[in-house]
């Protein structure tokens, strides 16, 4: 038997009206996804195509003009109006408070919002943190603060401030896209490590085709704007996998494939003027 | 063999800048001021004592003050003045503030007085305020009060509206509420503007001390230089004017350590 979905976007529209004279901005047509439990999920597209406001929507952090959201069977609310909060977000800058220590930083989804209104046994919120401390390579670095620390190191903070509230759903927004190229492949390993431990839903948005690839069961192919899902993508490379495979010619025939998807779109941006980043 | 020429300064470091060693900074200044205090010493020397005192004199007239027991009150009065008036602005600025970041009906009602305000020099209302409230104490608290409020209130406002959007979605993200967003985000965050703001309101305040001893007062170092010139005291002149050079210093570099305390993600030097 199949599990339920995780995550369920069914007609989904975004639409802005800014201003009177111009015409209204349609980030979002349209878009169907549903998320199996525990799979990770890459969304691709070039830039300014919705991927990050499609996020948001499933995050409800913004609301749809149009369609509805599930996570875990419940429709989705603002994260404050949501007492189960089942989903956290990987920001792209690590957004890390700077007047906190790393420790602090990664323990606060459980001190606001919902999650810190639940009771919980003392010393449960210390254990936690140190284990995802421990478990993101952070072990030694607790009672640093951010601008004492490197943009890898900030980012496995960024990743264990969402673990720790244990997310039914990881939202990631781009969260290596402003690392340089060595750090970047060794936080995706990582991340590869990490989440074959932990199972969850994983939403992934990215513009790097090798970076998808390497880390998804499924990719979806976004459109130039209006934002719709062009092409779902199920990867057919083993789950457990090492850099390696990135020099592999069944990889990079795969990544190949994925660019055709993709090439025509990111011209149409290009041509377009690419007016937002 | 040109194994040597190898090492090179990075062109953006200079030559030097960046490279001094802390311990030379400190020795040129200290170096300065030594400099500074020979020469006033001898240029006083120079100079008629009816207009000029150098350091030597000025400390042993400082000296006569305490002994005599004459300054004490004037420093006592001028202190209260200062700290009420300032702790006065900092209970309205701060609050008032944070208000005008949160609300957009507060910020538009306040926002044409507050820049009207600030731009006034306020030091021009001290006759008027001697005036109203008469040569007491309230008249120099009010005007301390007028000198700090702005600083602090400007800069708090500015702080908190410039707290980092990203900082914000954070504390969406994890479903916040508005006031753990106001206690968590926008007051840690707006911290480092609202401890500039008591800086510069703190220097603000010295001035509104003096302005009001001058325009009328019983007392208080403004006050006591004030007699003292009319007098042809010079050196109790130059005592005053020290004291209050002092004062400014003190809490000038007593705020900078706070803000450097609290902020270390402002500096990037790290110590």
């Amino acid at each position: 038997m199949v599990d339920a979905p995780s995550v369920e976007v069914e007609g989904v529209w975004k639409i802005y009206r800014s201003g009177r004279s111009r015409a209204p901005l349609v980030a979002l047509q349209d878009v169907e996804a549903r998320i199996g439990k525990g799979r990770f999920v890459s969304i691709i597209g070039p830039s300014g195509c919705g991927k990050s406001t499609l996020l948001h929507v499933i995050h409800g952090l913004v609301r749809p003009s149009r369609g509805s959201v599930r996570v875990g069977g419940k429709a989705v609310e603002h994260p404050r109006n949501t007492p189960d909060l089942n989903r956290a977000m990987v920001f792209q800058d690590a957004m890390l408070l700077p007047w906190k220590t790393v420790a602090a930083n990664v323990a606060y989804g459980l001190r606001v919002g919902p999650l810190a209104r639940k009771p919980v046994p003392p010393g449960e919120i210390r254990d936690r943190v140190e284990h995802y401390l421990r478990l993101t390579g952070l072990t030694g670095f607790e009672r640093y603060y951010p601008h004492e620390l490197s943009g890898g190191m900030k980012q496995r903070s960024n990743l264990a401030r969402a673990l720790v509230t244990h997310p039914e759903v990881l939202l990631m927004d781009e969260p290596f896209s402003a690392l340089d190229a060595q750090t970047r492949e060794l936080m995706q390993e990582e991340l590869v490590r990490i989440c074959s431990r932990e199972s969850r839903t994983v939403v992934f948005i990215t513009h790097d085709l090798e970076e998808a690839l390497f880390l998804s069961d499924e990719v979806l192919v976004m459109s130039s704007r209006p934002g719709r899902v062009l092409e779902r993508f199920e990867s057919p490379l083993p789950r457990s996998r090492d850099l390696a495979i990135k020099g592999r010619s069944e990889f990079i025939e795969l990544k190949w494939h994925l660019w055709s998807k993709l090439e025509s779109e990111v011209r149409k941006t290009l041509a377009g003027g690419g007016e937002r980043g | 063999m040109k194994e040597d020429n190898e090492v090179v300064t990075p062109e953006w470091e200079g030559p030097g800048r960046g490279a001094a060693p802390r311990r030379r900074y400190i020795a040129l200044g200290t170096l300065s001021l030594v400099l500074g205090v020979i020469a006033w010493q001898v240029i006083a020397r120079f100079t008629n004592k009816l207009f000029f005192v150098g350091p030597w004199e000025t400390v042993e007239a400082l000296l006569e003050l305490a002994r005599s027991g004459e300054l004490q009150p004037q420093l006592w009065l001028s202190g209260l003045e200062l700290a009420y008036g300032f702790g006065l602005a900092a209970l309205v600025g701060v609050p008032v503030g944070l208000a005008m970041a949160v609300s957009r009906n507060v910020e538009a009602l306040l926002d044409p007085w507050a820049s009207i305000l600030y731009a006034t020099p306020r030091l021009a209302l001290g006759p008027l305020v001697v005036l109203w409230l008469g040569i007491g104490i309230s008249s120099k608290v009010l005007l301390v009060f007028l000198g700090a409020v702005f600083p602090i209130l400007i800069n708090t406002y500015v702080g908190a509206r410039n707290v980092d959007a990203q900082m914000k979605l954070v504390a969406h993200a994890f479903g916040a509420t508005r006031s753990e967003q106001f206690r968590g985000i926008l007051i840690p965050g707006a911290l480092p503007h609202i401890l500039s703001g008591c800086r510069l309101g703190a220097i603000q305040g010295i001035l509104g001390v003096i302005v009001g001893e001058f325009f009328g007062s019983r007392g208080g170092v403004g006050n006591m230089i004030f007699a003292a010139a009319e007098t042809f005291d010079t050196a109790k002149m130059f005592v005053g004017i020290a004291i209050f050079a002092v004062a400014g210093l003190l809490a000038s570099f007593a705020l900078r350590t706070v803000e450097k305390w609290y902020a270390p993600w402002k500096q990037n030097a790290p110590e």
